[in-house]
């Protein structure tokens, strides 16, 4: 069920005030939730409920084995085979036919034959998001940073319909302890849940599938016939079309769950006013970032080994992280990309500590020009992140920077009016949003709903007929 | 055993309406008005919207209960709506953005077909004063007609979901082939067909496309959506595959092709190619067998392409993957068993560029 549908309003307008009903009866709803979330998610394909369901049984299974076990020993292998079930799992939906077609045509480059079984596996929406969560849950059980909890609150964690599909990727330590509290039906935050819900759809529907069908597809589909100035302008759309996408989803996810009383994490933070890689990954897919730290980073060694390791755990880490977007290996490549950036500031940083050199002076002329090549460096990345073949991003970015002549049709005003408001809206004080969510929640129900409704006209007018998939769906 | 912390054991009140030291502080609200906004909220959006609803309504399956329910709302829905005047500022943004006909349900029978037999000679075919069209019954093999760099074959691409791969990856194709010109890419509409015109217009889109392009040849695509019921111009509903349906889809294709090659172009008429699962397949063979009887009705004019045996296994079985022109093993078919990736979409352009190499002497 994608949000921005009628379907999906119909739902949230049963399950909101059957939710607060229930909400003094903690079983009745967390049962009601859980069937509810299952329902959201089988909309897609009821089968993908019983992966669910596996899910939820074997990590709970393994949750509490850990917890029982005082013999470290055993409490590893529990823990390796917990991590390998999750593994296998998202290994066989998101990467089976990638790893075997791609040694199958390896082998044959030296001369092996070979014809296995590809199965054109479908990928289960949300898998690599419930998966991370129930990765974390876990571990945290296994450092001892809490106990597991009970079977129907770790079900109602994992299937929670707000953050199912795309995330944004919430610890158990930030959810489960909500089940607990007293959710106060007389105190809703709803101004800021009614301005995330708005802004959301608006990122998402208006600016996101405009610029995706009006310069983004047609110029990544055959860049040979695109300008080098048409090209750039595609990239920099696609920048801001995967931000407004994303950032849009986890925004209305933030926005649902709040409605239902629930808080989740920022998940993005204005990731174009980026001054390095590293500030744009405490920016972006904050989540994603945080687990990654916590979950594969710091366990690699973070950068308490040495400058090599240190280097080596970056590249590892934003390679994986790479790779957790897709079956691809130009997902490879954008995480490379991302890892080497990283080694690279973090060589620079040591180096002028090692050199005794100050840190520069931070005058305007700076931070443009640090703002300016980080957001390239990471529009860089993005052309292999979008492309779908090594030769298609070669031919973006060979056009980006070899054939500048001819027209630039797609250039529409209306495309380089949505690429300035898309970087634009990064740099609004967060002060002014955070007043004009107060402004709004100040307002009557009613003016709220007329303006909300105002909302909903721009949104969908402005927005082409039709929902485009969330990008991050597939991920 | 130590354990730091219970995750269930905090109890806390409701959530704040200010976390950050610092924020505006944000009015909380009752949840009883939190449904009170959402509600006043659809219904205002519902009013302004109506226009559009009905749109999304009608396009609906003919033959769904779904339709049915939801017409029993958006049909009252807008007559308020339209009575209230609230339909006007959708109107209004849509023509600001020029997509004012975005919300028009179109009532039209489509060009219907001037061909009737199959053995109609083809006319000759020319564009720009010189001959391109294929050669006439012939006895020894004449000169095909010739494009080159000063006089390049004019195509337009066109056609639902099905076609934008494989329309891209002919774009992509052709690139160096200074004798083709593409000038529109590839004009595609997704979830359209030839099934729904008060959803989308084809005929009149092409038509009007073909006007302003002059293109040599147009290469269509469609069928994906097309396996529902149609209404004929008497106002009848046919469901798929009975024979009212057949006789209306038929005429619908026919009407298309032969208002097309009356204005001396060539039709380039890719078929479905087969699809994973079985009953759909089933759906689109009778659609093929009406696009390959009408080419048929129409030789040397219109030009059947089967893409099954392009992107299926050796056997005319359906395959996800296959080896490219290179031996690498690829997935050739997307995730919904339906559509092509780029792989299976070069397949398919090289098959209508070969096809277009037997028609015309493309040099260059």
């Amino acid at each position: 069920m994608l949000f921005p549908t009628v379907t999906f309003a119909i739902f949230f307008m049963i399950v909101l005030p059957v939710s607060w009903l229930l909400m003094p009866k903690p079983a009745r709803w967390k049962l009601f939730m859980v069937a509810a979330s299952y329902y959201f998610y089988g909309y897609w394909n009821w089968r993908f409920i019983l992966l669910l369901v596996v899910s939820t049984l074997g990590n709970q299974v393994f949750a509490r084995l850990i917890h029982r076990s005082d013999d470290d020993r055993l409490r590893r292998i529990f823990l390796g085979a917990a991590v390998a079930m999750n593994l296998g799992v998202l290994g066989y939906f998101k990467y089976y036919d990638f790893f075997v077609s791609s040694a199958q045509n390896m082998l044959r480059d030296v001369g092996i034959s070979v014809a296995p079984d590809l199965v054109a596996v479908t990928l289960p929406v949300g898998i690599s998001f419930f998966t991370f969560q129930a990765l974390s849950y876990v571990i945290d059980v296994y450092r001892r940073n809490f106990e597991p909890v009970r079977l129907l609150d770790f079900a109602v964690y994992l299937s929670f319909f707000p953050h199912l599909v795309a995330g944004p990727i919430v610890r158990a330590a930030e959810f489960l302890p909500q089940l607990r509290e007293r959710h106060d039906p007389r105190r809703v935050d709803a101004g800021r849940a009614f301005f995330l819900i708005a802004g959301g759809l608006f990122k998402k529907v208006v600016i996101a599938n405009f610029l995706a069908t009006s310069i983004v597809d047609n110029v990544f589909a055959s860049p040979g016939r695109h300008s080098g100035y048409e090209t750039l302008m595609a990239v920099y759309a696609y920048a801001v079309q995967i931000y407004a996408d994303f950032s849009g989803y986890t925004d209305i996810a933030i926005g649902l769950a709040l409605l239902l009383g629930f808080r989740f994490p920022q998940n993005f933070d204005a990731p174009y006013t980026a001054r390095s890689l590293q500030d744009f990954w405490r920016r972006w897919h904050m989540t994603l970032s945080r687990w990654l730290r916590d979950y594969l980073y710091i366990p690699l060694g973070g950068n308490r080994r040495g400058r090599l390791l240190t280097y080596r755990n970056l590249m590892l880490t934003m390679v994986l992280g790479g790779l957790w977007h897709g079956a691809a290996w130009t997902f490879v490549v954008w995480g490379a990309i991302h890892g080497g950036v990283l080694a690279f500031e973090h060589w620079r940083h040591e180096e002028r500590i090692a050199r005794g050199l100050p840190e520069p002076d931070d005058t305007l002329m700076r931070r443009v020009a640090d703002r300016f090549i980080t957001f390239n460096i990471v529009c860089l990345a993005w052309v292999f992140f979008r492309a779908d073949s090594f030769s298609n991003a070669g031919a973006v970015l060979s056009r980006v920077l070899f054939h500048w002549g001819g027209g630039a049709a797609l250039v529409t005003p209306w495309v380089l009016l949505a690429i300035a408001v898309g970087i634009a809206s990064q740099y609004v004080p967060t002060r002014a949003i955070a007043t004009a969510m107060s402004e709004f929640s100040r307002l009557s129900p009613v003016i709220q709903g007329v303006v909300l409704g105002f909302g909903l006209l721009f949104i969908n007018a402005l927005g082409p007929r039709g929902v485009a998939p969330f990008i991050y769906f597939r991920f | 055993m130590t354990v730091t912390r219970d995750p269930t054991s905090t109890t806390r009140t409701a959530p704040p309406a200010r976390r950050r030291t610092g924020e505006p502080p944000r009015r909380p609200m009752p949840a009883g008005h939190v449904i009170l906004v959402l509600t006043v909220a659809l219904v205002v959006g519902s009013l302004l919207n109506a226009r559009g609803m009905l749109k999304t309504a009608n396009s609906l399956n003919l033959d769904s209960t779904r339709r049915e329910l939801s017409l029993v709302f958006a049909k009252p829905l807008y007559r308020v709506a339209h009575f209230l005047h609230t339909d006007r500022p959708r109107l209004w943004i849509q023509d600001l953005i020029g997509r004012g006909g975005d919300d028009r349900i179109a009532s039209v029978a489509g060009p219907s077909p001037t061909t009737t037999t199959t053995t109609a000679p083809p006319p000759p075919t020319t564009a720009g004063g010189r001959s391109v069209g294929p050669p006439p019954p012939p006895t020894t093999p004449p000169a095909k007609p010739v494009f080159d760099v000063n006089h390049r074959l004019r195509v337009y691409l066109a056609g639902d979901s099905l076609a934008e791969v494989p329309g891209q990856e002919y774009l992509n194709l052709v690139t160096g082939v200074n004798s083709i010109t593409v000038p529109n890419g590839v004009d595609k509409k997704i979830s359209s067909g030839l099934s729904r015109p008060d959803y989308f217009d084809w005929p009149a889109r092409i038509l009007d496309q073909v006007k302003s392009i002059d293109p040599n040849t147009v290469v269509l695509t469609f069928g994906a959506n097309d396996d529902q019921a149609v209404q004929s111009p008497d106002g009848k509903k046919h469901s798929f595959g009975s024979p009212g349906w057949i006789a209306e889809y038929r005429r619908r294709v026919g009407g298309l092709m032969d208002a097309i090659v009356s204005q001396n172009r060539t039709v380039f008429w890719l078929g479905i190619p087969i699809v994973r699962d079985p009953a759909r397949w089933a759906h689109y063979q009778l659609i093929d067998q009406i696009y390959t009887s009408e080419a048929g009705a129409r030789p040397g004019r219109v030009f059947f392409i089967d893409t099954t045996p392009i992107v299926a296994g050796p056997q005319g079985e359906y395959e996800d993957f296959l080896p490219d022109s290179s031996g690498q093993t690829r997935r050739v078919r997307s995730a919904d068993g339906i559509h092509v990736e780029r792989p299976g979409g070069r397949l398919i352009a090289e098959a209508v560029l070969a096809k277009m190499r037997s028609v015309w002497d493309l040099r260059g």
